[in-house]
């Protein structure tokens, strides 16, 4: 009895509850993909449309440019956040009282609303009263006519980058812990063979570190694909198009210009590309590889 | 085995539950169906009290139902920014003068303008009844008006709310496709020329009446101080870079569309137009950072001194004479004037916006709530709240009714600009009042974003021209 039902019957509630907040608004959404809804018309969804809502996603060049703003902007988060977080993780590492502290300190900029992250760069890259504009201006005289929002490479950049401050202290804190679980014998056998610190980093750390990066990474992609809230505080999608990622894109179709049936296409397009980075991520974490 | 048949015992319980609360909520949620408009809120009593001569007089005055019949409904209203001015004048006396009149409590929402739109739509289509009332600002009422009960008749019913008495830009915003009436005007706001009036003495220039004046008197304050001599805001939040744009555009004689709903704005007035509005970021006339300020920034360019010109809604106006808020000498010269005119081509024409006020069909208080709209909409209520510079945070000059507007009192205490914004609006327009109108201006503010940043101006004018062709297409505006 135990070994036959048990699992089943302990599993039911919490299989209950993954299909009335997942799997039921997943199905709704995926229906409604298929139909017309405009809310602004009718406050119930409209006729089935087949694939129309689709094929209106891949002829539309501002789906194509939000598609191709998110790979961008994941791209340079995520390696900026990934290589930041590991040489965090390599200057902390070594147990002090001040890398203590600053370990503890490490996770605020992580706990920081999304939202009020991208209210703060804005504030702070202004070009009139911004700190980090001045600063900036300080350093680098030559860029002092830059104005940081408004062109689309550094909007794009400064977008990036407010994620990383919230990401890379996070990522030195795993990183810290890898770097813990490896035995120091490995790298006292390596120094006795001659091999000097480039060598110990680049043929003991980082091979021994690859799993940790590969579900850092692919975790960080997924939280980059789905970039939304600073893009609403800091850029508005802006200048131009330039940073407008796809997640705000559904939200603009959706709950901007109240278009239910073709966001809830773009909204399972984005979707399917989780899904693909998510079962990478579950492969890696289980060990099978990816 | 007992320990298996506890287990058991427990997974089927715990599967009862939610099965049972999955039918609860399945049956709680029925298809939304609008409310009938009962008569009567949810207090209503039916035995009247006893009035007083005075109570009586006030009643009357307001058109309000005597004996307190709705005593103990507290109405909610949707609105945003309630610590505003604006708003928190009217939501204070709400809740005194009001209630003491009908026993109704107000609850006004207070949703930041950023997420209002989205919190309105939310509790529009959900067929929700927790508001009773919705204020929307014109641009968004097309898509929420299928949500509102139509008010036209109720309107004609109420001898002191005149819907003459309101500019038409505004009217014609509170309207549907079908011309009724969704909301009345409860907030309204001209669009204005401020200036600082101590810099424009200093160098001896005249307030200009056309854009050509405006920008020689941007040269001579670009030549002789160190300010900007404008602030522009050209950033992308809510449409707010088309403001200007299309002041100039409709002062050239351009437009956005033609009678038949066709694009107009990439043609010879538009070019022009967009040209000598993306010009002023080219001469310096504004802050580089213009590209991306919002109307709040670039209203911040001036309240901190930084720019001598600047324009935008008159409620910024106490904003700007807020002596401790701006940088020194600003509160004391903020001049305004109505916009510049294009140069030869008659009179100034710019957008009239406006906050429409109406009742959510789903209210279960609809009657209580169309008291609170017949008091609230009064031209007494306005006049007094423009009237009340007791403390800032209820210092206001907005008020939406013509007579309000011209009252020799009103002006006096708001040094003429009730006036001024008056005979603004008798030339304002409105933006189209289309359920499209959202998806039409996002293109329209990108594309000005584009073309401050450097983009060409006739293509980048023609691509948004083909892109709002598209939308109209869609929307089933032109026969196939």
């Amino acid at each position: 009895m135990r070994g036959k039902y048990t699992k089943f019957v302990l599993l039911t509630p919490a299989l209950l509850v993954v299909l009335v907040i997942t799997a039921y608004p997943l199905i709704n959404t995926f229906t409604l993909s298929l139909r017309e809804w405009r809310l602004d018309r009718s406050p119930t969804p409209g006729d089935f449309v087949g694939l129309d809502n689709y094929v209106r996603a891949f002829g539309d060049r501002f789906f194509w440019n939000s598609v191709q703003v998110t790979i961008t902007f994941t791209i340079i988060s995520v390696v900026m956040s990934v290589v930041i977080g590991l040489a965090m993780a390599l200057i902390l590492q070594k147990p002090s009282k001040l890398n203590t502290l600053v370990k503890t300190t490490l996770i605020f900029p992580f706990a920081v609303s999304p939202a009020l992250k991208g209210f703060s760069w804005r504030f702070m890259l202004n070009p009139s009263w911004g700190i980090y504009d001045t600063m900036m201006d300080a350093v680098f005289p030559f860029a002092s006519d830059v104005v940081w929002l408004a062109h689309p490479f550094w909007a794009q950049f400064w977008l990036a980058v407010s994620e990383v401050w919230g990401w890379a202290p996070l990522i030195a804190l795993m990183f810290i812990g890898a770097l813990g679980s490896i035995s120091p014998d490995i790298f006292e056998s390596a120094k006795v063979e001659g091999a000097n610190n480039y060598q110990l980093f680049r043929h003991v750390t980082l091979p021994l570190l690859r799993p940790v990066i590969v579900i850092i990474t692919l975790l960080k992609t997924i939280f980059s694909l789905k970039m939304f809230d600073q893009v609403v505080t800091m850029t508005g999608g802006g200048p131009g198009r330039a940073t407008q990622t796809l997640n705000y894109f559904v939200y603009l179709q959706g709950f901007r210009y109240i278009d239910m049936g073709y966001a809830s296409a773009l909204a399972y397009l984005l979707i399917v590309a989780l899904t693909i980075f998510a079962i990478f991520y579950v492969r890696a974490l289980s060990g099978e590889g990816i | 085995m007992v320990f298996d048949k506890r287990i058991l015992r427990f997974g089927l319980l715990m599967v009862l539950i939610i099965a049972a609360l999955l039918a609860i909520i399945g049956c709680a949620a029925p298809a939304p169906v609008p409310q009938e408009s009962t008569g009567a809120g949810t207090g209503e009593q039916e035995a009247a009290a006893e009035i007083s001569p005075e109570m009586q007089a006030e009643l009357e005055k307001f058109d309000l139902q005597p004996g307190k019949p709705y005593e103990g409904t507290e109405l909610n209203f949707l609105i945003c920014c309630a610590t505003a001015a604006q708003f928190h004048a009217l939501a204070e006396k709400s809740n005194t003068e009001f209630y003491e009149l009908t026993g109704i409590k107000v609850q006004w929402g207070d949703v930041p303008y950023g997420s209002f739109q989205e919190k309105l739509v939310t509790e529009a289509t959900s067929a929700s009844d927790t508001y009773d009332l919705f204020a929307f600002t014109d641009a968004w009422g097309a898509g929420l008006k299928p949500y509102m009960i139509p008010i036209s008749d109720k309107v004609e019913g109420v001898d002191h709310i005149a819907l003459s008495d309101y500019p038409e830009a505004y009217v014609q915003a509170s309207r549907g496709l079908d011309g009724e009436l969704y909301g009345l005007p409860l907030r309204g706001h001209p669009f204005m020329f401020f200036y600082r009036e101590d810099v424009f003495e200093d160098l001896g220039l005249e307030v200009p009446t056309t854009w050509a004046e405006m920008e020689e008197a941007a040269e001579v304050i670009k030549a002789e101080t160190d300010m900007y001599p404008l602030s522009v805001y050209y950033g992308i939040n809510a449409g707010q870079n088309t403001f200007w744009w299309e002041a100039l555009l409709w002062s050239n004689g351009g437009d956005l569309f033609d009678e038949n709903w066709k694009p107009i704005f990439n043609n010879e007035a538009g070019v022009e137009a967009t040209e000598r509005y993306i010009s002023w970021l080219e001469k310096e006339y504004t802050s580089p950072g213009s590209v991306s300020f919002n109307e709040q920034e670039g209203n911040e360019e001036f309240i901190q001194g930084r720019a001598a010109m600047f324009m935008g809604w008159w409620w910024m106006y106490s904003r700007m004479t807020d002596c401790e808020r701006g940088a020194e000498g600003v509160c004391e010269n903020t001049g305004f004037a109505t916009a510049p005119s294009w140069e030869g081509k008659g009179q100034p024409r710019t957008y009239g916006h406006v906050w429409p006020m109406g009742i959510n069909e789903f209210s279960n208080n609809k009657e209580a709530a169309w008291e609170y709209m017949k008091w609230i909409h009064s031209a007494e209520v306005q006049k007094e709240i423009v009237m009340d510079k007791s403390a800032p945070e209820v210092s206001t000059n907005v008020a939406t009714r013509i007579s309000v507007l011209n009252d020799p009192e009103v002006n006096e205490v708001n040094n003429g600009l009730p006036k001024v914004g008056g005979e603004i609006l008798e030339e304002a327009r409105t933006n189209p009042i289309i359920p499209e109108w959202l998806e039409i201006l996002g293109i329209l503010e990108v594309g000005i974003n584009d073309m401050a940043t450097g983009a060409e101006i006739q293509p980048t004018l023609d691509q948004m021209a083909a892109d709002v062709e598209e939308i109209m297409e869609r929307g089933g505006y032109y026969d196939k």
